[in-house]
């Protein structure tokens, strides 16, 4: 994996793991460590992708688990991610009141939607990257859309919950 | 989903990406990491790996300040550093050579882009050193710069600036010179790396009693024999030293202290 090839996965698919990394975590501050963990695995093993879509999608979803990983190790990580927390700048998180509401949704809801209606991939493709079902990923866009338009439509219904957690 | 809704989502997403220089650093990261198999041949890693990093690192201190060390009561010393670079440019080097700065007095100088004899900056790392006492007490705590330098020819030589005086010791160099008022002293020494309870034959244990330029290091994983050259020197109160396993030869080393000497 030469240098070329190292430009062509960083400049192909950063952005897309940045964007998948924010659904997942709600943030953005994690997403280089987890394009590095996402590139290293490729790097260190030895994949034979038929074509550029398949390599895509085995990115997703290496992706998705290594949120889930860092889901599950976040505390140690913050702890120990603040020594170094002045050298890294966090990509800048978008300014969107409709992204905002879309961070609101489980982090299922999120993904599907994401997956769906930016990466523009279908049902059935979508529950594979997941390891869910069909029925299960449809479920995620249905509810997903139906609690956004709520939202959209009752801007106050978000205002009151987070006045909540506030107290 | 309204196609405004979708338009919107999407416009919001694209606002979401990394900026050039972020992307530039992850490259580099991948291009360098020991998990890269092409870039361990490319810079050399194999060499370098964890292990070996930690015992170069060895390597610096007993050429530079064992003796101070063991005046403040240190028995032993943890040196840690990452593995790949943390820093890319002699501009990135700043942030820790001012840390390691501290209350000193006189700045570290930049670390040159290159030399002439066509070593080129290639990375650098902060150095954590702790010294301990008998009773792993930390006794003292202490930052040091350390740069890699590389030329075509897949070279490395490391340059490591450090506030710690070196050490006063009765081992001869294998060659000094002056240059301008300042004395720089040449070493090439055989290090050979041994695992923790390593069984030392007769041979190696007289080696180690009449060989100044033999010396022994314990807590790599495997045996491994290393022939590092080196020059170190002290500019007003900065200790500097050259240090390379890659066969660099002493005239290489000596123009590239004579470069520094003279910024």
């Amino acid at each position: 994996m030469n240098r070329r090839n190292t430009d062509r996965l960083v400049n192909t698919y950063a952005d897309m793991i940045l964007r998948i990394s924010y659904m997942y975590l709600k943030q953005s501050y994690d997403a280089e460590d987890i394009c590095q963990t996402v590139f290293l695995k490729l790097l260190s093993g030895e994949y034979d992708f038929k074509d550029a879509s398949h390599e895509k999608a085995w990115i997703i979803r290496t992706t998705i688990n290594a949120c889930k990983d860092h889901l599950r190790t976040s505390f140690w990580k913050r702890a120990t991610d603040l020594e170094n927390a002045g050298e890294i700048v966090a990509p800048k998180e978008p300014e969107s009141e409709l992204l905002d509401l879309v961070m609101t949704l489980p982090y299922n809801y999120r993904i599907s939607i994401y997956l769906h209606y930016y990466e523009g991939y279908r049902v059935g493709e979508i529950a594979t990257m997941l390891g869910k079902s069909e029925n299960t990923v449809s479920a995620y866009l249905n509810r997903g859309r139906k609690k956004l338009r709520g939202l959209l439509e009752n801007p106050d219904a978000q205002t009151n919950t987070i006045a909540k957690g506030v107290m | 989903m309204s196609d405004i809704i979708k338009t919107e989502f999407k416009n919001s997403i694209d606002e979401l990406h990394f900026t050039p220089a972020a992307k530039e650093r992850m490259c580099r990261k991948l291009e360098h990491s020991p998990a890269n198999p092409e870039g361990s041949k490319k810079s050399n890693m194999k060499k370098w790996s964890i292990t070996r990093t930690a015992a170069a690192a060895a390597v610096c201190l007993m050429l530079t300040g064992i003796p101070v060390l063991a005046s403040t009561g240190i028995t032993q010393w943890v040196s840690g550093t990452r593995s790949a670079y943390e820093y890319h440019s002699p501009e990135e080097m700043t942030v820790v050579q001012k840390e390691a700065q501290g209350d000193n007095e006189t700045p570290m100088p930049a670390f040159p882009k290159s030399f002439d004899n066509g070593f080129v900056f290639d990375g650098g790392n902060k150095v954590n050193t702790s010294g301990l006492d008998a009773g792993q007490n930390i006794i003292q705590k202490w930052i040091e710069a350390e740069g890699y330098y590389k030329n075509t020819e897949r070279q490395t030589v490391s340059l490591t600036m450090s506030y710690i005086p070196p050490s006063e010791t009765d081992i001869a160099p294998t060659e000094s010179r002056m240059i301008g008022d300042i004395p720089v002293n040449y070493d090439y020494s055989e290090y050979l790396f041994v695992p923790v309870g390593y069984e030392m034959d007769e041979a190696i244990k007289n080696r180690m009693e009449t060989d100044d330029h033999f010396q022994i290091s314990d807590g790599t994983d495997d045996v491994e024999t290393v022939y590092y050259s080196s020059v170190s020197f002290v500019r007003e109160g900065i200790s500097y030293l050259l240090l390379s396993s890659d066969e660099v030869s002493a005239d290489e080393l000596f123009d590239m202290a004579q470069e520094l000497i003279n910024e």
